[in-house]
């Protein structure tokens, strides 16, 4: 008797959101999985996040596998006895910079970058996060724009010196995250960087 | 629905007993007095309220003088009205009553006033009713008249702004100012979260409280869904509000990139990822996952937005070295380059008709908002800074411009117009950056 009357319950709020649903944007209504009816919203969350993230390129849940917590914690533990880690750990997370509006890797760089990769290929278990950050001159979201093509830069740079892409993440921070504040070109050209986190 | 609307809604209709026309002549007749916003030489209506009368034996309450600020105010904010102080009308209050009959034209003709407003007021059990009228100084008649029954003082403000949109309505044919929604992201602390606000500055509300950086925000057309970047530590997610549920969902996608989600008309989001190696934009199926990039150039494609018929896109791309703003003919897929002046030109937004294009240049002293004509190719630039003025949008009419503007040390939201008019500053909610307008109609009433 309880099952039958909750059935039809869950039939009558069906129809109702259904005939909600249909006042709405078509589009956006059929997207909705059956019976969700509530929104758009909540066809993104079923079952998107974990396809789209999957996909090829410098994003993506890399980091996500079961032994990463043992990885990351037995990479503490080297930070805090090892010395020699510690430097490698400095220069690899060792800032580069660009010029305006350029995501060109600048002739001062390239050592810096080199460097990173002899320090990636030896020390095997680092991974590591590029982030890419502009000036405040330009516009927010060309500047998040540029702030990934700055980041992908480095990436596909350390890619060329034989470090494993799978061990790199790439995030762009746009102008939203400056180094330096102030309205100077020396605070611009210290902004124009890429940041490199271990991921520990 | 909003609270507010709810509110008013529940008290009007049962209180507003003549909400029906009071004796007005059709409100835009040909001959009526009316001002073409989107013309050229946009005209300017001398108009002025004179002082509120009683309707019975009872004298005026204090609340009327309230509701004439409340309304000049908001007139303050509409360009095509010029407010002229009743001080200056010859010889005094030149009305005895509410109606044209009880006006006294002639001293107002004098003074080049075109239309004035008058407010009747009556008590009815401690609390007013109100009759308000809009009467033409020419042909001596009232193109607008509305009364409200059972005002308190809670309500004055929602009165206030329900006649002024009536009165735009009544002169212009558009009243999407009223009832809008500018969204915005602002700084709270490390981070920026979203918010929504009417263009006056009333029902400030905050949507989002995700941590991280959220902008960017973008309203559906029909103002239900409100989407956005969040720019988090490690990746940018796709975030959606849906305003008739108040829930907020987050996408996550290859390449850890999401910059300036869109809608088209019919509701798909178009949105710049990096799924290949360069910031494109793709359009999203309904599922959220992306279809083929839209006008890929293998540089930076970012910033779109979708003209009414979801014909054409303006964008902002590299593809020419440095930003310049772009259209696509979603029909022919033939990309036409709009700027060719200045060298960084970004944050394009198309109107609902496709015919114009607002936009940020950077000039010598920081960014400017310019207007492109699609047709003619001529530019008109509509803000003057100081500071840098950026992220211009228009209104749901096509009529208003809200933009970013640091003019005054923290960015601040500012409302001008395609002509250009003086920018007035919008209410966020007090201090904290505001950035990233997005101007939506309000959900339907």
């Amino acid at each position: 008797m309880n099952t039958r009357m909750l059935t039809v319950v869950v039939v009558a709020l069906t129809l109702l959101l259904l005939a909600a649903a249909g006042c709405s944007k078509k589009k956006i209504d059929a997207g909705q999985g059956a019976g969700s009816g509530d929104s758009y919203a909540a066809s993104s969350r079923t079952g998107t996040e974990g396809d789209l993230a999957g996909g090829a390129g410098a994003g993506g849940s890399k980091f996500g596998k079961g032994d990463d917590a043992a990885r990351k914690a037995r990479l503490r533990d080297r930070l805090a006895s090892d010395p020699e880690f510690r430097k490698a750990v400095d220069d690899i997370t060792e800032r580069i910079y660009f010029d305006y509006d350029s995501n060109a890797v600048r002739a001062d760089a390239q050592p810096v970058l080199r460097k990173k990769a002899d320090l990636l290929k030896r020390y095997a278990d680092v991974n590591i996060v590029v982030e890419g950050h502009c000036d405040s001159r330009g516009t927010a979201e060309y500047n998040l724009a540029l702030g990934e093509r700055r980041a992908r830069s480095a990436y596909e740079f350390l890619i060329q010196l034989g470090v494993s892409p799978e061990r790199m993440s790439i995030v762009s921070f746009g102008s939203e995250k400056p180094l330096s504040p102030g309205g100077t070109e020396d605070a611009f050209s210290k902004n124009r960087r890429d940041e490199f986190s271990v991921d520990f | 629905m909003s609270t507010s609307i709810r509110r008013l809604l529940g008290l009007a209709i049962p209180a507003i007993l003549v909400a029906a026309l009071l004796g007005v002549s059709q409100a835009r007749a040909a001959d009526t007095l009316s001002i073409d916003i989107f013309g050229p030489g946009q005209g300017k209506v001398n108009i002025l309220i004179l002082p509120p009368k009683p309707l019975g034996a009872d004298p005026v309450d204090p609340m009327a003088e309230e509701f004439q600020k409340l309304v000049e105010a908001n007139l303050q904010f509409l360009p095509f009205f010029n407010v002229i102080p009743a001080s200056t009308i010859l010889g005094g209050d030149p009305s005895k009553g509410v109606k044209p009959e009880s006006i006294d034209f002639a001293p107002l003709t004098l003074a080049r006033v075109d239309l004035v407003v008058t407010t009747g007021w009556q008590p009815n059990g401690g609390v007013q009713d109100l009759e308000a009228r809009a009467i033409e100084t020419f042909d001596q008649r009232a193109i607008l008249g509305k009364a409200w029954g059972q005002i308190d003082r809670s309500r004055l403000q929602e009165v206030a702004d329900r006649f002024c949109k009536l009165l735009m309505e009544a002169i212009t044919g558009k009243s999407g100012f009223f009832g809008s929604q500018i969204a915005f992201s602002k700084k709270t602390g490390d981070g920026k979260e979203i918010f929504v606000t009417s263009p006056l500055g009333r029902d400030i509300q905050q949507v989002t409280k995700l941590g991280g950086i959220n902008m960017s925000p973008a309203w559906s057309f029909d103002g239900r869904f409100l989407a956005f970047s969040r720019v988090g530590d490690s990746a940018h997610m796709l975030g959606i509000w849906d305003r008739s549920s108040n829930k907020i969902t987050q996408t996550k996608f290859s390449g850890n990139t999401v910059i300036a989600p869109t809608f088209t008309p019919d509701g798909t989001i178009a949105v710049t990822l990096a799924l290949k190696g360069s910031p494109q934009l793709y359009l999203l199926d309904k599922s959220l996952r992306p279809e083929s990039p839209l006008a890929p150039s293998g540089t930076i494609d970012v910033s779109a937005s979708f003209s009414g018929d979801g014909k054409r896109m303006a964008f902002v791309s590299a593809r020419a070295g440095n930003p310049h703003i772009f259209i696509l003919d979603r029909d022919s897929g033939q990309v036409v380059r709009v700027t060719y002046e200045g060298k960084y030109n970004t944050n394009p937004q198309i109107s609902r008709d496709g015919k114009l294009v607002v936009f940020s240049r950077e000039m010598p002293g920081g960014h400017r908002i310019f207007l492109s004509d699609l047709t003619t190719g001529q530019e008109k630039q509509l803000s003057f800074g100081p500071g840098s003025d950026e992220q211009p949008c228009f209104d749901p009419d096509g009529y208003f411009v809200a933009f970013s503007s640091s003019r005054n040390g923290a960015n601040q939201i500012y409302v001008t117009t395609r002509h250009g008019e003086e920018a007035k500053p919008v209410f966020t909610g007090g201090p904290g950056a505001a950035t990233s307008p997005a101007w939506g109609p309000g959900l339907s009433e």
